[in-house]
């Protein structure tokens, strides 16, 4: 699974660390989140999209 | 802050105890010191060193605000214990070998028993924070 948010992170000007601190995770999820090193939660994927104000499947790039 | 200190104290107070039980039996009968204890104080040093920068790591996530646990954090708990506790199972088995065909008293098997466990949990803990853990197959 691939996912935008180091791009999405840049468009809204966020740090790594402001990211986490929105979603309440550490900042090394977020890095590993990026990295596509790990799979959030559904709840983690719906709390990242609500920041970016899109759709998870907008934020998370599922593949078949 | 429970949450920072109690796993340093729990650590730390059992590696202490075994490692002083060790040293004690050792000077009363042999004054040299064996490779085994030298083995035994590298992973005492490498447990300690990892739970150490844990606690760095976890004090400054804290300080700029952030929670100390999260999912992945638990995860890679979750997962170094359930590893830790399957190669456990060998381990004792092999101790018990030992034991049953050499002169080690139950003291030491003890001692590093947990020793080695710890040691296992800390590094199988230390892969997985380094490299990450995706939960599902990418290919």
């Amino acid at each position: 699974m691939k996912n935008r948010i180091k791009e999405l992170r840049a468009r809204f000007d966020l740090t790594q660390k402001d990211l986490a601190a929105k979603v309440k995770v550490r900042r090394e999820t977020i890095v590993f989140l990026e990295k596509g090193k790990y799979n959030p939660s559904l709840k983690l994927a719906y709390d990242i999209s609500k920041v970016f104000n899109m759709k998870i499947e907008e934020v998370f790039l599922f593949e078949e | 802050m429970k949450s920072l200190f109690l796993p340093l104290f729990a650590i730390t107070t059992v590696l202490a105890v075994t490692g002083i039980e060790i040293f004690q039996v050792g000077s009363g009968t042999n004054t040299s010191t064996s490779i085994a204890e030298i083995v035994y104080v590298i992973m005492l040093f490498i447990i300690i060193s990892l739970s150490v920068y844990m606690s760095i790591r976890r004090s400054s996530d804290i300080k700029a605000g952030l929670p100390a646990d999260d999912e992945l954090s638990r995860n890679i708990i979750h997962r170094a214990g359930s590893f830790t506790f399957f190669v456990s199972l060998f381990i004792w088995l092999v101790l018990l070998i030992i034991e049953a065909h050499g002169n080690i008293k139950s003291k030491y098997l003890f001692s590093f028993g947990l020793i080695i466990n710890s040691f296992v949990f800390m590094i199988s803990w230390a892969i997985l924070q380094s490299g990450g853990m995706v939960n599902e197959k990418q290919d």
